[in-house]
């Protein structure tokens, strides 16, 4: 009897273990804008890693830089070499929290709001960042959206004076991933 | 006073000349690497193992460079959009290498699980995986 009370015990202690599921994209989409009505200015970027932890909310996205692609080959030249410096700064990484995790029910299809915090560490410059976006579940697959703007002097990326007028002093990012199970 | 008409011609004409090839550069699209010849060979392995040795030296010899690896298929994801991510196996059992197809890519249709392929695109570094972008099946 003691045995198997024991047995059932050990058995609920390990049901919020199963449960602890991280979610993960090799694949992710990160795009910018950073036009102004003179210019349009856009890259994205297709192979973002990202993994996020449906338990605690941990989340982190890293990509290279050298991966962003443009309309125009100059704009790519320009990006990696005047504004990014992605020979020095190769890495761009975001570690952080979705602080309202236990809002989502990953067992539930839906469309669920949540709010971001972390540390956005690009172009050797590290600046918290919180933005809201939204974590869609469908079955076993989860679709995180999200857009925030950082300014470009906060990470010691400047502008020309010549280009001032093109180029906008805020960038818009947007996030677009897949997520799956990671097993 | 002849001699002035045609300086100045001449200066309009270099000029416009100039403004149209700076036209055309700032318009150029960046290249579309399934055109570009050659490319240099290598396997998936080789090519982590070159990057886990020495990410600064990988990063000298493949980054920006056009690459033709060759592998077995580890995985095939193609999201909503038509844009396809492949991974290759590796010798690492948490490191592959990532190649994302251009996204209207049709070769891709071609690339199955577990069969041998040569993928060429253009090598953006190391994160865990080895990143490639601009993809498409090689000839």
């Amino acid at each position: 009897m003691k045995q198997m009370l024991i047995a059932v015990v050990l058995l609920v202690l390990t049901i919020p273990v199963f449960s602890q599921k991280r979610y993960f994209t090799k694949s992710g989409q990160i795009s910018f804008a950073a036009g102004t009505a003179a210019e349009d200015i856009d890259g994205v970027n297709k192979a973002t890693t990202s993994v996020f932890d449906a338990a605690t909310g941990q989340i982190e996205f890293a990509l290279l830089v050298k991966g962003f692609e443009f309309k125009r080959a100059l704009m790519q030249e320009h990006f990696n070499e005047n504004y990014m410096e992605s020979d020095k700064f190769p890495k761009s990484v975001f570690k952080g929290k979705i602080v309202n995790i236990d809002k989502v029910n990953f067992q539930k299809d839906g469309s669920y709001p949540v709010t971001v915090k972390g540390v956005l560490d690009m172009h050797g410059e590290k600046k918290e960042i919180e933005t809201t976006g939204t974590l869609k579940v469908t079955g076993e697959t989860v679709h995180s959206d999200a857009s925030f703007t950082v300014l470009l002097a906060d990470y010691k990326i400047e502008i020309p004076s010549l280009v001032k007028d093109k180029v906008s002093k805020t960038v818009t990012i947007k996030i677009n991933c897949n997520y799956n199970v990671l097993k | 006073m002849r001699t002035w008409k045609k300086i100045i011609t001449g200066v309009i004409v270099l000029a416009l000349a100039a403004a149209g090839y700076g036209w055309f550069l700032y318009q150029k699209p960046p290249p579309d690497i399934r055109k570009e010849k050659g490319g240099i060979e290598i396997t998936a392995i080789e090519l982590l193992k070159a990057f886990q040795q020495d990410e600064m030296a990988g990063n000298a010899k493949y980054v920006d460079k056009v690459l033709i690896v060759s592998g077995i298929v580890n995985g095939i994801q193609t999201d909503s959009s038509g844009q396809a991510t492949v991974t290759l196996r590796t010798n690492d059992l948490l490191a592959a290498v990532t190649c994302s197809f251009y996204q209207d890519d049709e070769g891709v249709k071609k690339i199955k699980t577990g069969a041998p392929v040569r993928i060429k695109g253009i090598c953006t570094g190391m994160l865990s995986d080895i990143v490639l972008n601009k993809c498409s099946l090689a000839e």
